[in-house]
């Protein structure tokens, strides 16, 4: 009886063929899914560096835009303000010129007012509970401002924070007074050992956030403030009912 | 052909594959001198598998990160080889079955699946020729195994039945064989073209 025609040989090659093809089959399985894996790390590495490299771009146009805007106001304050001062002083003891006066004294506060909005004069020694009162005093005159600060800890911020965080108040209420035909504005600002939350609500008309494109230039805005300081943040309208805008921000981030 | 007009070219990949054709060239015609000879060329089979492991384990060696590993298989599976070498019957015609084919292509599967998960893992882009060069080896040596594994039944089968299995081996061969030379000659042109522009 030669080799092949006995049962045992058969049933061993059967064996060895099976169990050859099993492990050939499971190696492969590894290996296709070994490749999967990789390329979908690579994809996100590949995302991770275009959003750090978003980020770093965002970051590098509102340092820039600061810079640009203290460079103006200095400007401002040093020349414009000081020319206007000193031909008020020249025309002070002469009584014909008084609406020359007013007028000068008009523009000199005109200028001084763009020049704290541009660069918060005392920055480095103002806390942000205060700052953030002298940005929206200003603005009692075209709604009553209802403003709680609950400061449980003091805290020192960089002068980045405050100014970015006064900046994405400035352009909240100067959405609120030009859209929303508001009489009221809350404004909630509570700042704890960890984080800092921010809420400026009003009554005004309100706009549908299902809508799309209902983010304009200025919601743009805020949304890039509140990335460059890793913030969070949320909308919330409806319309007839009002808007209200919360921000929170994590002190360790 | 291709090969030598080449060879001051090819790199020691290549050269090794130039080497493995020469030596399955000169096995193929030693078979033929022993059948005319005695008749018998079976001792053949179990040095042709002794030859494959090496030549593999050789080119495995130099690709590998893990060369304690390819190390370690060529030995194991030369030892087989070498055992069973020893206890062969070769002129038993109907109790010949040899597993050193199998043990060879086992071991030469498992060194360019190895391959593979390196490469995987490894940052830098797998070079194309190598990707083939591993692919035909894994792909020729897997049907190796399964299609040498009935080798009694090959040897002493209904010759009917067998020249279907023996037509599919030489099909096979060529064609890895083909894919060898054009390796060698596709390195060769490459490397000439790098050296003379």
């Amino acid at each position: 009886m030669e080799e092949w025609q006995k049962p045992e040989t058969i049933a061993l090659w059967i064996v060895i063929a099976i169990l050859f093809l099993m492990l050939l089959l499971i190696v492969i399985v590894q290996l296709v899914r070994t490749i999967y894996k990789r390329m979908l790390a690579t994809q996100i590495k590949e995302a991770e560096t275009k959003l750090t490299h978003q980020q770093n771009l965002l970051n590098a146009t509102i340092q820039t835009q600061e810079k640009e805007r203290q460079r103006i106001a200095a400007d401002l304050h040093d020349t414009l303000i000081g020319q206007l001062t000193a031909i008020k002083m020249q025309h002070e003891l002469d009584p014909e010129n008084e609406s020359l006066q007013k007028k000068l004294t008009e523009s000199i506060a005109v200028a001084r007012r763009i020049s704290h909005d541009l660069s918060p004069p005392m920055l480095e020694y103002t806390p942000l509970a205060d700052l953030i009162e002298e940005v929206v005093s200003p603005w009692e005159v075209y709604a009553s401002i209802d403003a709680k600060y609950d400061v449980q800890i003091e805290m020192d911020h960089s002068n980045d924070f405050k100014i970015q965080l006064t900046r994405i108040i400035q352009e909240v209420i100067t959405n609120i007074v030009k859209h929303a035909d508001a009489s009221v504005i809350h404004i909630h600002y509570r700042q704890s050992k960890n984080w800092i939350a921010l809420k400026i609500a009003d009554n005004g008309k309100g706009f549908d956030t299902g809508q799309d494109g209902y983010k304009g230039l200025g919601l743009k805005n805020i949304e890039t403030r509140v990335q460059y300081l890793n913030g969070q943040y949320r909308v919330r309208s409806k319309i007839n009912e009002g808007t209200s805008f919360m921000f929170l921000f994590f002190k360790n981030k | 052909m291709v090969g030598l007009s080449y060879y001051k070219f090819l790199n020691t990949t290549r050269r090794l594959l130039l080497l493995y054709l020469g030596v399955c060239l000169l096995m193929d015609l030693s078979s033929r001198a022993l059948h005319g000879l005695f008749e018998n060329n079976l001792i053949l089979f179990s040095i042709s598998g002794l030859i494959d492991l090496l030549i593999f384990s050789k080119l495995y060696h130099q690709f590998s990160k893990r060369k304690y590993l390819i190390g370690l298989m060529a030995l194991l599976g030369s030892m087989y080889i070498l055992i069973e070498f020893i206890y062969l019957d070769v002129n038993q015609r109907t109790s010949f079955q040899p597993y050193a084919k199998v043990v060879a292509s086992f071991f030469i599967v498992s060194m360019a699946l190895n391959y593979f998960f390196e490469q995987i893992n490894k940052e830098q882009k797998i070079a194309r020729l190598d990707l083939y060069l591993n692919s035909f080896v894994l792909c020729f040596f897997a049907l190796e195994l399964i299609l040498l594994l009935p080798t009694n039944f090959l040897i002493n089968g209904d010759h009917n039945i067998i020249f279907a299995f023996w037509f599919l081996r030489i099909l096979f061969l060529l064609l890895f064989y083909s894919g060898l030379t054009f390796l060698i000659w596709k390195n060769g042109k490459n490397q000439k073209q790098l050296r003379y522009g």
